[in-house]
């Protein structure tokens, strides 16, 4: 057994750790999913990780070749797929009237949509890279309110280039500080109640 | 018996003092073996630079990392896995410019490691610039009119930051360099040990160091007198300079979990904070 634990729940065939050492390991293998069994020491076999591009065996090379190959083989590694098994957006409520935010700053709208008359739904990306696009665009329907704690709409930017959402206002704040729950819900229904 | 070759071409220069330091390094490990290292448990890293090369000359397991970082690799190694024997190579620029602070914390904290220094006294992958060893006066491609620093002091600066076996050889005495790494090695607690490395290309100190390195008479009696006579002005002196025992830092930390030995699950590490009274 190898003198390394990982958590129970991970998904072996994303962690692809050897049970046991294996005659002729190579740290660097060429697999079809791109991942490379892992070996930790102690250990018979000699593991050898590089920083820069490498062989097989994880000897450092720059042979165009190989690095072509390497590249390759990471490439192929299934990151949307292991992605795929984590929550990576966040809906609350049910309203048709939308709000889009990220990080703390939905804890501040989950907040406020306590004092909030009309119904609204908070819709919050938690992976940015790579962006869940599919599952995201059916709340891109209609223009949403867009809320961040930056100078600029950086966010709504970014929201309007992956997913092409409109946002119907821009809610901005940057001394520093978090909403008052009552204060960010009257800012959001001005939107709407001007 | 492990086989300690790669086979892969090597890129030194003719003459480069890193083949003193590949052929003493593996003649350490054989004696090492012998006395009753399991090979399976060495692991060696490496920073970037013409020091860095001999990872790809030992056939053993371990870290070729980014500049600088060749003990904090070490460090991570040996404080996840502690029965492993860690041996960092670091070079003048890669240990003592871009990865001082990570040397000078692991002598602090007297972390069970070995640091074999190539000082060569220059930047030689990149063509001969001048390092945080080099001389004042120093002629190299980012100081063509000579070097306006002093160099710092290799063994003054480890002693003083907690070093607890300090030693300084030299390339072209492969057979006493081998028995201070094995000691070093062998030495519970962080080991310096600075290696005088000619550079054929940039800093060919050959002649110099033919003429004025000796071989310690005897060990000096304390910090203060081994800083002195390592500064010594006329002869530079090569042996074991200092050796003491004192706590190693994964020996001191009881109690504390090792992340990568254990993984405490969720009621553990909920009782742990019940018994600190932290819930």
């Amino acid at each position: 057994m190898q003198n390394v634990t990982f958590p129970t729940d991970s998904h072996p065939d994303a962690t692809a750790l050897l049970p046991d050492s294996k005659e002729g390991y190579k740290r660097y293998t060429i697999t079809d999913n791109g991942i490379s069994p892992l070996l930790f020491p102690p250990s018979d076999e000699v593991i050898k990780w590089n920083s820069h591009e490498h062989l097989e065996s994880g000897l450092r090379t720059d042979q165009a070749d190989t690095m072509v190959a390497m590249q390759d083989k990471r490439d192929r590694k299934p990151i949307e797929a292991a992605c795929a098994k984590y929550e990576r957006f966040a809906i609350y409520g049910k309203g048709k009237r939308r709000i889009f935010a990220y990080g703390s700053t939905a804890l501040e709208i989950r907040e406020a949509m306590k004092h909030l008359i009309d119904d609204y739904q908070l819709v919050v990306p938690i992976y940015l890279e790579p962006l869940p696009i599919e599952e995201l665009l059916p709340y891109c329907d209609e223009p949403a309110i867009v809320v961040e704690h930056n100078s600029k709409p950086r966010f709504a930017q970014f929201l309007k280039e992956k997913l092409g959402l409109q946002s119907r206002a821009d809610i901005l704040r940057y001394d520093g500080r978090a909403w008052d729950p009552i204060e960010l819900a009257k800012r959001i229904m001005e939107v709407d109640h001007a | 018996m492990r086989n300690l070759d790669t086979g892969k071409a090597n890129t030194w220069c003719p003459a480069c003092g890193n083949f003193g330091i590949l052929n003493a390094v593996k003649m350490a490990f054989n004696q090492l073996f012998d006395s009753g290292l399991n090979p399976a448990t060495l692991a060696i890293t490496c920073g970037i630079g013409c020091h860095g090369k001999i990872f790809d000359y030992l056939n053993v397991s371990g870290i070729y990392g980014l500049h600088g970082r060749a003990v904090a690799t070490a460090s991570g190694i040996k404080l996840a896995n502690p029965e492993l024997q860690v041996l960092s190579f670091g070079g003048d620029g890669d240990s003592l410019g871009e990865g001082l602070e990570h040397t000078l914390f692991a002598a602090k904290r007297n972390l069970d490691i070995t640091l074999i220094l190539h000082n060569n006294g220059n930047y030689g992958l990149t063509t001969g610039q001048f390092s945080p060893l080099s001389p004042l006066g120093f002629r190299g491609l980012s100081s063509p009119q000579g070097s306006v620093e002093e160099p710092f002091q290799a063994i003054p600066l480890l002693l003083i930051s907690g070093a607890s076996f300090v030693a300084r050889a030299y390339s072209a005495n492969p057979k006493q360099l081998a028995s201070i790494i094995r000691q070093g090695v062998e030495h519970k607690g962080f080991s310096f040990i600075e290696v005088l490395q000619p550079c054929v290309s940039y800093n060919n100190t050959y002649s110099y160091y033919n003429q004025h390195v000796k071989e310690l008479e005897s060990r000096p009696a304390d910090i203060m007198e081994a800083i002195r006579i390592a500064n010594d002005a006329e002869t530079i002196w090569t042996g074991v300079y200092y050796q003491t025992e004192k706590p190693t830092y994964h020996e001191s930390a009881p109690g504390l979990a090792n992340p990568a030995m254990q993984r405490p699950d969720q009621p553990a590490r909920l009782e742990m904070l019940r018994s600190l009274n932290l819930i």
